[in-house]
């Protein structure tokens, strides 16, 4: 490195390093006692920490995503709504399909059972029926 | 199994791993493995104090920034960038502690005399003490001082501690280009300061 210097830098980066001051010798105990006051502060784990701070951010996000979506299906219109002449042909067929099964099926032993609010149980009335 | 014997398998363990695998068990609280991290990067984090702090505090400040790295380890995304990581925590404890000394108005790393240079190299070196080389390194540690912390640190990593300016611009979260301009005037800095004080390069 010293070899690209201009000539007066590398004399002058030769007499530092030639003579600068050394440090005074280190105390003997200096390591014991860092090894001490190291042994004194043991280290957390780190694995729980980082299971932490991952899983606090998940529970947000997840709970995000959780109520977005519902707000999403709250806010869904349903589809056949959406179409109104799709809808006035549902409700009209299923009204006529009402009547005419009524006009078909109706026997004076439904029509008694349907106009009874006093009716025991439904089960009894349909054993009757099938005798 | 004797008791030696099981030194000499743990032992053995370490020194097969690399460096990159002793920050991996650290990060997993492995005292030891962290212990061969300290002896590996001590003395770098030492020196690069020392010339930013002076010796005032060196042995505190040295074990709170192996401190801080152990409790941030598992903060450490690459092991990898251990060595650069070390050397942000050191220049992060050096800069609070320049801070917390001019607070109560210190003088940060004072400049020692000669007088006490040369006590404290005898202290410590058997040799005979060298006069000029003590001047010589007066001068430095001057010349150090005399410039400003944010000049003196690129000066001490890339030329004392030879830190690429690369890992410099990431150490201090800085563009390289600043590395290399504040390089640029801090050396020419010292070299005005050591002509004054009669040294020509």
């Amino acid at each position: 490195m010293k070899n690209f210097l201009p000539d007066d830098d590398r004399d002058l980066v030769n007499f530092l390093q030639q003579h600068h001051p050394t440090p005074p010798p280190a105390n003997p105990h200096v390591e014991a006692q860092l090894m001490e006051l190291i042994e004194r502060q043991p280290r957390k784990s780190t694995k729980n920490a980082s299971g932490l701070f991952w899983f606090l951010p998940g529970a947000i996000a997840m709970g995000m995503v959780f109520t977005w979506n519902n707000q999403r299906f709250l806010q869904q219109t349903p589809q056949f709504a959406q179409d109104r002449i799709n809808l006035e042909l549902f409700v009209v067929d299923s009204w006529e399909e009402t009547i005419e099964d009524s006009y078909f099926s109706a026997t004076p032993e439904a029509e008694i059972y349907q106009l009874l609010s006093t009716a025991e149980s439904p089960q009894v009335m349909t054993s009757t029926t099938f005798k | 199994m004797l008791a030696s014997d099981r030194i000499a398998v743990t032992e053995n363990k370490y020194t097969l791993l690399t460096e990159s695998e002793l920050v991996a068990l650290s990060c997993n609280g492995d005292s030891e493995s962290f212990r061969l991290l300290y002896q590996n990067y001590q003395a770098k984090v030492r020196s690069t104090l020392y010339q930013l702090c002076g010796s005032a505090m060196l042995d505190d400040l040295l074990q709170e920034v192996f401190l801080r790295a152990w409790k941030g380890l598992p903060k450490l995304k690459q092991a990898e960038y251990f060595s650069t990581w070390i050397y942000r925590i050191c220049w992060n404890v050096a800069t609070d502690y320049r801070r917390k000394l001019a607070k109560n108005n210190h003088k940060v790393g004072a400049v020692p005399d000669l007088e006490s240079m040369m006590w404290e190299n005898s202290s410590y070196n058997s040799q005979e003490t060298d006069l000029m080389q003590l001047h010589y390194q007066d001068l430095v540690k001057r010349g150090l001082e005399h410039l400003n912390l944010s000049h003196r640190v690129v000066i001490v990593l890339h030329d004392l501690e030879d830190i690429p300016q690369k890992k410099i611009a990431q150490i201090l979260d800085i563009p390289v280009g600043t590395v290399k301009s504040r390089l640029y005037h801090a050396r020419n800095t010292l070299k005005k300061f050591l002509q004054q004080q009669g040294i020509t390069f």
